[in-house]
C-alpha cells in the first residue's frame, strides 16, 4: 500500500460532525450578532431561511473539501497523512514514535462498522494524527501492526510475552447495574455538561418561560406575601430534593452513556479499554507506561463498599488540554475489593497492599490546621458573645464543628507504606483513597520542613512522578529522610526505566 | 519478563547511602551580591518615582492623591525593605552538592526544602542565562525531568564554568536503564 490513498466518503460525516461542534462552540460570539438582527430576522423570515440554509451549505462545503484533501499512505512502518484545505499538512509518524493508540467509534460511524484511528506521540500534543473513518477490521489490524513495532523497539531482548499476543483476555466487565451504582455514587453530571455546555445559556433564558407555560409561575409561588414561612421552607424542600434527584438521575444517565459496555482486557503487556453508548472509545495502555494506582472512594462507595479503580500514565507534553487528562487514565468504575485486588496483582504482582498496614502522620498536622483555620473565628466568637449576638454565635460555632470535624477525617485519613518496592499512601476525608506507586518511577523527590516541624523532629516528602506529585506530609524526621534516601538507592541501583 | 541484570537481594537500610552525609557547597558570592543590588535597585526606583510625584514641585497634583501616595510610598518601603533582607538570607540559605548519580539543592529560610534529581530521571538539561547573568559570569542550570515543568530542578547561581562543567558531568552520567 504504497499510493496515496483517500478515505471512506463515510468521512464526511465525521467532518460535519467536526464542523458542527465547531460552529456551536462558537455560538457565543454571534450571541450579539442574533440579538441586533433579531427584529429584522423576525420581520424577513426569508432571510433566515437563507441564513441557515447558507451555514449548512457552508459546512457541507468544507466538509467536503476536508474530506477531498484528506489522504493517507502507509509505507515501511510510517504513517503519512496529508490534510487541510488551505493550511496543508503533511504528518509523518514512524510507528515506532506512536505511544498510544485509540479506536474511537462515533455513534454515526456504528452503523456501517467504520471506526476513527487516533495516534498519540510522546511530547508535543500538536503531532496527534486522526485517522478518520477506516473500516474497523483494517483499523484493528493497523493497530497490532503499530503495537508491534512499538513493543519490539522497547524490549529487544525479551520474547516471551509476543507469544501469546493475540489472545486477548478479557479482566473485567460492567454491568448495567454496577453503572446505575457508579452514577449514583459519583457525580456523572459533567458528561452531560461537557455535552450540552454551549445550549446553557439559552436553556436558563428559557426555563422560567417552559415553567410558567406549564402553570408553574415561580415569583408568585415563592411570594412571603400569599404564603406562610413553613408553607415556603415545604416548597424550598421539595425543590432541593426534586433537584438532587434530578441531578442524581443524569449522573445515572451520564454513567451509562460514558461506561455502557465496559470491558477492560489485556493483550500482552497492552491493557486496553473499551467503552461508550454513543461513542464507543477503546484506549490502550502499555504496562510500562502506568505510573500510579488509585482506588477512589467517596463516601457513598464507603457505605456500599464499592470503589473506582484509576490507572495513571505519564502526562503527554506540556501543554494541558481539557480532556487530554480523562483520556491518558483509565477507570474502572464501581468495583467490590476482590475485583480490585485482582486487577491490582494483575498489573503489579509483588505488591503488598494488603498485608500491609499504614501508619498515620503526626498530630501535629491536627495542631496545625485546626489552629490555622480556627484561631480568627475563635476571635469573632469573643466578640460576638461580647456583643450578645448568639444568635449568629451559634452558627459560627456550627461551622467551626463542621470544619474540625472535616480536619480531623483528614488527618484520620493520611496514612503511608512502604516496602520495597512500592509506596502506598491513604488519604481523603469523608471518602477514602489508596495511591500506590513503584518506588523505581519516583522522578525526583523533595524533603521540606518549616522550622516549627523541625523543633518536632516532623518532615514532609513529596515524590514526583510522570503523572503528577504525591505529598505525605507530617513524618517523623527520619523516616522521612528514610524514603527518600531508599526511593533514590532503588533508581539509582536498578537503573530500571520509569516507562 | 526476564531479566539478568535484575536482582532483587534485601537490603538493609542502614547501608544505603544518605542524602545527610554528604557536605554542601555554598553559590557563587557574585549570585547573593548581584541579586542584593538588583532588589535595592529596584525597591530605590520605584520609591524614588513615588517620591518624585508626591514632592515635586513642578505641577500642582490633586489634593486627594497625596495621602494615597504617601501610603504607597510607605507600603513600597515597607515591601522592599523586607524583600532586601529576606531575600537576602534566602539566597544565602541556597546550597547544593552533586554526588555520583544524583545533585541535590536546600533552599528555604522558614520553610527549609531539599530537592533532589537522580540523573537517570533527566529529560533534558538547558543552560540559562539572563543579560545580567551574562555580565556577572553567572548560569543557572536546569534538569527537566518527565515530572512535568512545575517540578524542574533549578540550581542558580553557578559560575559559567561550574555550569558548563555540572552540564557535562550529568550528560555523561545519565546513564542508559533498562526496559521493563
Amino acid at each position: 500500500m504504497n499510493n496515496w490513498q483517500r478515505v471512506s466518503p463515510i468521512a464526511l460525516l465525521y467532518f460535519i460532525a467536526n464542523n458542527i461542534t465547531l460552529l456551536v462552540n462558537n455560538m457565543i460570539y454571534m450571541v450579539p450578532l442574533i440579538f441586533t438582527s433579531y427584529k429584522t430576522i423576525s420581520e424577513e423570515p426569508l432571510w433566515l431561511v437563507l441564513g441557515i440554509s447558507g451555514i449548512l451549505g457552508l459546512i457541507a462545503l468544507s466538509a467536503f473539501l476536508q474530506y477531498y484533501f484528506f489522504k493517507f499512505r502507509l509505507s515501511e512502518q510510517t504513517i503519512e497523512i496529508k490534510s487541510g484545505v488551505f493550511k496543508k499538512v503533511h504528518l509523518n509518524l514512524p510507528f515506532a514514535r506512536i505511544q498510544n493508540v485509540k479506536i474511537i467509534s462515533p455513534f454515526y460511524f456504528r452503523p456501517f462498522d467504520y471506526t476513527t484511528l487516533e495516534l498519540d506521540t510522546a511530547g508535543s500534543a500538536k503531532s496527534e494524527a486522526n485517522l478518520v473513518a477506516l473500516k474497523v477490521g483494517f483499523a484493528n489490524q493497523l493497530k497490532q501492526e503499530i503495537l508491534n513495532v512499538a513493543r519490539t523497539t522497547e524490549q529487544t531482548q525479551s520474547t516471551d510475552n509476543i507469544v501469546n499476543d493475540n489472545d486477548e483476555i478479557v479482566l473485567n466487565r460492567r454491568s448495567l447495574k454496577d453503572l446505575v451504582i457508579h452514577g449514583i455514587t459519583n457525580n456523572r453530571v459533567w458528561i452531560f455538561l461537557v455535552l450540552f455546555a454551549p445550549f446553557f445559556d439559552t436553556a436558563a433564558n428559557n426555563v422560567d418561560g417552559v415553567l410558567i407555560g406549564l402553570g408553574i409561575n415561580f415569583s408568585e409561588t415563592f411570594s412571603p406575601e400569599t404564603h406562610a414561612w413553613w408553607q415556603l421552607g415545604l416548597y424550598a424542600a421539595a425543590l432541593l430534593a426534586i433537584s438532587y434527584c434530578l441531578v442524581m438521575l443524569l449522573s445515572v444517565l451520564g454513567s451509562i452513556v460514558a461506561f455502557y459496555g465496559f470491558t477492560l482486557s489485556k493483550q500482552g503487556t497492552n491493557y486496553i479499554r473499551r467503552s461508550g453508548l454513543l461513542t464507543r472509545h477503546e484506549v490502550v495502555m502499555k504496562l510500562p507506561r502506568l505510573q500510579l494506582i488509585v482506588s477512589q472512594q467517596d463516601w457513598l462507595d464507603v457505605v456500599i463498599n464499592r470503589l473506582n479503580l484509576r490507572f495513571e500514565q505519564a502526562k503527554q507534553g506540556q501543554k494541558k488540554q481539557p480532556g487530554q487528562e480523562v483520556r491518558n487514565k483509565i477507570m474502572v468504575p464501581s468495583i467490590n475489593q476482590q475485583e480490585f485486588q485482582g486487577l491490582l496483582n494483575d498489573v503489579w504482582p509483588n505488591n503488598q497492599f494488603l498485608s500491609l498496614s499504614f501508619s498515620s502522620i503526626s498530630k501535629r498536622f491536627l495542631v496545625k490546621y485546626l489552629s490555622l483555620f480556627l484561631t480568627v473565628p475563635t476571635a469573632l466568637l469573643a466578640v460576638m458573645a461580647y456583643k450578645q449576638q448568639w444568635g449568629t454565635f451559634a452558627m459560627l460555632c456550627g461551622a467551626m464543628v463542621i470544619v474540625s470535624g472535616l480536619i480531623v477525617m483528614r488527618w484520620v485519613r493520611w496514612g503511608y507504606a512502604i516496602d520495597d518496592n512500592f509506596i502506598y499512601i491513604r488519604k481523603g476525608v469523608l471518602g477514602v483513597n489508596y495511591y500506590l506507586f513503584p518506588l523505581h518511577k519516583i522522578q525526583q523527590t523533595t524533603f521540606h520542613q518549616s522550622v516549627l516541624m523541625a523543633r518536632r523532629q516532623l518532615a514532609s516528602v513529596s515524590l514526583v512522578l510522570a503523572s503528577g506529585s504525591q505529598r505525605i506530609p507530617f513524618l517523623p524526621q527520619h523516616i522521612a529522610r528514610q524514603i527518600i534516601d531508599k526511593s533514590l538507592y532503588v533508581i539509582e541501583s536498578t537503573k530500571r526505566n520509569w516507562m | 519478563m526476564t531479566d539478568s541484570h535484575f536482582s532483587n537481594a534485601p537490603i538493609d537500610l542502614a547501608t544505603i547511602p544518605t542524602l545527610e552525609q554528604s557536605t554542601d557547597t555554598a553559590l557563587m558570592p557574585a549570585f547573593y551580591k548581584t541579586n542584593l543590588l538588583i532588589r535595592i535597585a529596584v525597591t530605590t526606583i520605584i520609591l524614588s518615582l513615588l517620591a518624585i510625584t508626591k514632592f515635586e514641585l513642578f505641577f500642582a497634583i490633586d489634593d486627594a492623591l497625596h495621602m494615597p501616595l504617601l501610603i504607597a510610598l510607605s507600603a513600597v518601603a515597607t515591601i522592599g525593605l523586607f524583600s532586601i533582607v529576606f531575600g537576602y538570607f534566602s539566597d544565602r540559605a541556597i546550597s547544593y552538592h552533586v554526588r555520583e548519580l544524583d545533585i541535590t539543592m536546600r533552599s528555604g529560610v522558614f520553610f527549609k526544602k531539599v530537592v533532589t534529581q537522580p540523573y537517570l530521571r533527566l529529560q533534558h538539561i538547558e543552560l540559562k542565562r539572563g543579560p545580567i547573568e551574562r555580565k556577572v559570569d553567572l548560569a543557572t542550570v536546569q534538569v527537566f525531568s518527565a515530572g512535568g515543568s512545575l517540578h524542574t530542578f533549578a540550581l542558580p547561581g553557578l559560575s559559567l564554568a561550574q555550569a558548563n562543567a555540572l552540564r557535562q558531568y550529568i550528560l555523561d552520567h545519565k546513564d542508559v536503564t533498562y526496559h521493563e
